[in-house]
């Protein structure tokens, strides 16, 4: 892997903030979230259901719901995604942003064929022709081993398996071999077997193009195997950030150890307590109703980021 | 696919065989219905007197002495060979008279479902996409005092401010293509509403579905992603009222064809009630039930057609 | 999308709708409940008698002595029109309790015992529903005679279906929840299950039904009685008296005008207020729902 540090990142977020306007309460998906995404580079982002990692993702897209307020800074390769114009960003997604969604089962249009529905990416954005394109899917499908490609592309997805209807959306995000793959939730409704494979491919597809990707997941193990960095986020903060071995082997913020604790090969002690909703946030740490080390300051004071080892981040008064 | 056709069809013949056991009951209903009952209720009237002849003639027109299976498969026997029996007051057979009125409600019929769709499918579409804007609270508004509104009198309204007010168009009979413009319009109101509010509604529905975020984040145009991928699945449930709507339809006809004096099956139906023309408002009624059964029918075949998921079962 | 993001976008969906959904439901409530008066206290609050003909003051324009004007055979407009409330509402009334009612008890029995009973049931229901319900209901009058009498029994018999329908499909679901399951292993009868634990929770929605229903069946009953199908004169209904002022529309189009805008309020309000309840009662929408 290259030396990332030195090469200017491909996506560079500052102070990322985005909430939810519901008439008098305001709901914070995102806040206050900086990070670097390097080319090439694996950077996980790890957290429970609703704690706003998706949010993220679409933030990046700006495909958030008319509700939404976003502010700071969201820099891709060079462009300020927050300042660009609707036409803009429309060149940027699919093409130069590719987004693999969550939940097979209903992010593919059940009326029209798979191949179409992926053929369309690429007539827009690479200006092939219906002929080209269509060769194109059947090299695609082939080498994300999707059995009988030629066939399978005038199939609809209700006549594909769960693990094939993810294939054909990984296809459909790396189509144009984009820069960023936004991947959310890639195993999510699949068993261990097919969770396996579609970890490797996304592993395989993402050198195969030299893209960076972003892969959104609550599951450390999928994590493990593809990240070279790993982001682990919680009620809309990232809490933690550093080298997926860092990470994996020397937690830094409690919030991390008991994720890791939580898992089935490492004691499977679940964490107590239920995530704070977003619209009423605990005060000083986030995390601290739930913490088995809090102090009294860690309920009066809200701890800033901070470096604790080589780029190790960790957002927490004891470390 | 042919499991589900084969389906339909079986529930079509169902209910188009209910629907003769119901216009058979017509006559049959009557209370007690004995010869005389049926005469005074269904013929001359309760005040009168039925005559021997009379009698006798009912009696063996009806083969009421027979058990009513045996008259019910005479009956049906003869209607399934298009033998409705004969006018009583045209003395003339009942399937050519409905025959020649029938055109006259299908051109009324079909003109009426083509323009509320012509207004409806676009409006629905741009409401929903224009969704809390003025115009859609317009539209919406507009939809819902259209549903409200009784036909006959919006015919009414209708006839005084253009036939009667402005001269354009005329107020009854046929008398060449503006005849149909008031009758139609008419029609298609109400039917036009229901529409839309569906289609709105439906619309909105599928614009809140992952696979439209899908097609956003492969950074198609706004207007792709409505025309490839939203509208086709928004017409799915909209197909399915525009059948039911269909049957409303065939009522309205009745009280526009009143109303305009139309000389179609809906206005002949009313003046043989009451002009107690029974085999006449059979032949009427085993048509209207018959149409609508088989119009319900090709509807849910263009819905298997349209929707791949009935088109192909599921493959394992 | 995220859960967050979803519940989100929900909870905006229901605020709005409930600020919304509050002041349709109190304003089309209030609407019905003036109409309900307006035919409750027809006989205290009507000017004139509505069945009484006056040949001297036949298609009077509407005047301080008659606020609608008079009809071709002079009777006051608008002490016909509050007596087509009455007419209207009672008949109403009479149809959807007897339909309801019936409708109802099919749909539990059919839903909660299933079996051939229930599939012979629904068949019949589903063939009922075949048919356009005005024809349906046509055909029946003319077995019975044109009256308001047959325009009751006909639109009943075509009625209960729809509640059948609804209520079986709310009870199939409601038997495999976990209180009448747990109901059941306390060993309560059926009926009692039936009726004590079943019965409640589909109330919600058959009310909403039926206050729809109401303004599908005004409308009906206005229908075949513009036919000449429905009340026969001197009766006071809003679909007859319309039919009676065809012939005056050119000169006289108050006699149309005023019965006609009666019924379009009372289905209109009848309607909004079958909407707003269902919005309130619909649990998806209720405030703080989140998943």
């Amino acid at each position: 892997m290259v030396t990332k540090q030195t090469t200017s990142p491909l996506l560079a977020i500052r102070g990322l903030i985005t909430h939810f306007q519901v008439k008098e309460t305001i709901v914070k998906a995102v806040d206050d979230v900086s990070l670097d995404i390097y080319p090439q580079e694996v950077l996980a982002l790890v957290g429970e259901t609703g704690c706003g990692k998706s949010v993220l993702a679409l933030s990046i897209l700006r495909l958030l719901p008319k509700n939404s307020q976003i502010e700071g800074s969201i820099r891709f390769n060079g462009v300020e995604i927050l300042e660009a114009s609707e036409e803009e960003l429309r060149k940027l997604r699919g093409k130069e942003i590719g987004m693999i969604p969550q939940s097979q089962a209903t992010s593919l249009n059940p009326l029209l064929k798979v191949g179409w529905q992926v053929r369309e990416v690429l007539q827009l954005h690479k200006t092939l022709g219906k002929f080209e394109a269509r060769e194109k899917v059947v090299k695609l499908f082939t080498r994300l081993q999707l059995p009988d490609p030629a066939k399978k592309m005038n199939y609809y997805p209700h006549q594909l398996s769960g693990g094939m209807r993810q294939r054909v959306l990984v296809s459909m995000g790396v189509a144009c071999q984009p820069k960023l793959i936004l991947v959310d939730e890639p195993t999510k409704g699949l068993d261990a077997v097919l969770r396996k494979e579609v970890v490797t491919m996304l592993g395989e597809e993402a050198a195969e193009n030299r893209s960076s990707m972003l892969l959104i997941t609550h599951d450390f193990s999928v994590a493990a195997v593809l990240a070279d960095r790993i982001a682990v986020m919680y009620a809309g903060e990232i809490v933690e950030m550093g080298s997926a071995a860092e990470i994996l082997e020397k937690p830094g913020h409690p919030y991390t150890q008991s994720l890791l604790d939580s898992l089935p090969g490492r004691g499977f002690k679940p964490i107590r307590g239920f995530s704070p909703s977003l619209s009423s946030l605990p005060a000083g740490c986030r995390f601290q109703p739930r913490c088995r080390d809090a102090c009294p300051d860690c309920s009066a004071l809200h701890p800033k980021i901070a470096l604790t080892g080589a780029n190790h981040y960790v957002r927490c008064f004891l470390c | 696919m042919w499991k589900f056709i084969l389906k339909r069809l079986a529930a079509t013949i169902l209910v188009v065989v209910a629907a003769s056991i119901l216009t058979f009951g017509i006559l049959h209903l009557t209370p007690g219905s004995t010869p005389v009952t049926i005469l005074k209720y269904a013929f001359i009237g309760l005040e009168e007197i039925p005559t021997e002849a009379e009698i006798t003639e009912i009696t063996e027109r009806y083969m009421l002495n027979e058990p009513l299976y045996k008259q019910y498969y005479c009956w049906l026997k003869q209607a399934v060979q298009g033998d409705l029996g004969d006018s009583c007051v045209y003395k003339l057979p009942v399937a050519e008279l409905i025959g020649l009125r029938f055109p006259a409600t299908v051109l009324l019929a079909g003109l009426s479902v083509a323009l509320s769709l012509l207004m409806a499918i676009p409006l629905g579409i741009l409401c929903a996409v224009k969704r809390n804007t003025f115009f859609d609270h317009l539209g919406r508004i507009s939809a819902l005092f259209a549903v409200a509104m009784p036909s006959f009198w919006l015919a009414y309204l209708l006839i005084i401010i253009f036939s009667l007010g402005f001269d354009f168009f005329p107020v009854a009979g046929f008398r060449g293509i503006s005849s149909l413009v008031l009758p139609c319009v008419t029609l298609a109101a109400g039917m036009g509403a229901v529409t839309m509010r569906m289609m709105r509604s439906s619309m909105l529905e599928v614009m809140s579905q992952d696979y439209i975020l899908t097609a956003r984040a492969k950074g198609l145009y706004e207007t792709g992603i409505i025309s490839r991928h939203a509208l086709k699945n928004a017409f799915l449930p909209v197909v399915t009222v525009v059948g039911l709507q269909f049957g409303h339809m065939l009522g309205g006809s009745v009280i526009v064809e009143t109303v305009f004096a139309w000389p179609g099956i809906g206005k002949l139906l009313i003046d043989s009630i009451f002009a107690k023309d029974i085999p006449m408002v059979q032949g009427c009624v085993l048509l209207m039930a018959t149409t609508y059964a088989l119009v319900n029918l090709l509807v849910d075949l263009s819905y298997a057609l349209m929707d791949p998921r009935i088109r192909y079962g599921r493959e394992s | 999308m995220d859960a967050a993001l979803v519940a989100n976008k929900r909870n905006k969906e229901v605020v709005v709708r409930s600020v919304k959904r509050d002041k349709l439901l109190g304003f089309s409530s209030a609407v019905v409940l003036i109409i309900v008066l307006v035919g409750v206290l027809a006989p205290l609050i009507m000017p004139h008698d509505p069945i009484s003909v006056s040949f001297a003051d036949k298609v009077k324009p509407p005047s301080f002595q008659y606020p609608f004007g008079t009809d071709p055979l002079g009777r006051c407009v608008l002490s016909r029109v509050i007596q087509g409330t009455r007419t209207s509402l009672v008949a109403a009334a009479v149809i959807v309790s007897i339909s309801g009612v019936g409708g109802v008890l099919v749909g539990l029995i059919s839903g909660y015992k299933g079996g051939k009973a229930d599939s012979l049931i629904m068949r019949s229901v589903d063939v009922m529903l075949a048919f356009p319900s005005i024809i349906l209901a046509m055909a029946l009058i003319v077995s019975m005679g044109p009256g308001l009498g047959s325009v009751i029994v006909a639109l009943t018999l075509v009625h209960w279906t729809g509640y059948a329908r609804l209520v079986r499909a709310e009870v199939l679901t409601l038997k495999e929840s976990e209180f009448v399951e747990a109901a059941r292993a306390m060993g309560n009868s059926s009926s009692r299950i039936i009726f004590k634990y079943i019965l409640p929770n589909v109330i919600a929605p058959v009310m909403v039904m039926a206050s729809l229903d109401i303004a599908h069946i005004v409308l009906s009953m206005a229908s075949l009685s513009f036919l000449g199908l429905g009340a026969q004169p001197p009766e006071a209904e809003w679909g007859a008296m319309i039919n009676q002022g065809r012939e005056f529309i050119r000169t006289a189009p108050h006699v149309t005008l005023f019965p006609g805008l009666a019924l379009m309020v009372t289905i209109l309000a009848f309607s909004l207020l079958g909407d707003s309840l269902r919005d309130y009662f619909d649990p998806r929408l209720r405030e703080g729902y989140i998943e």
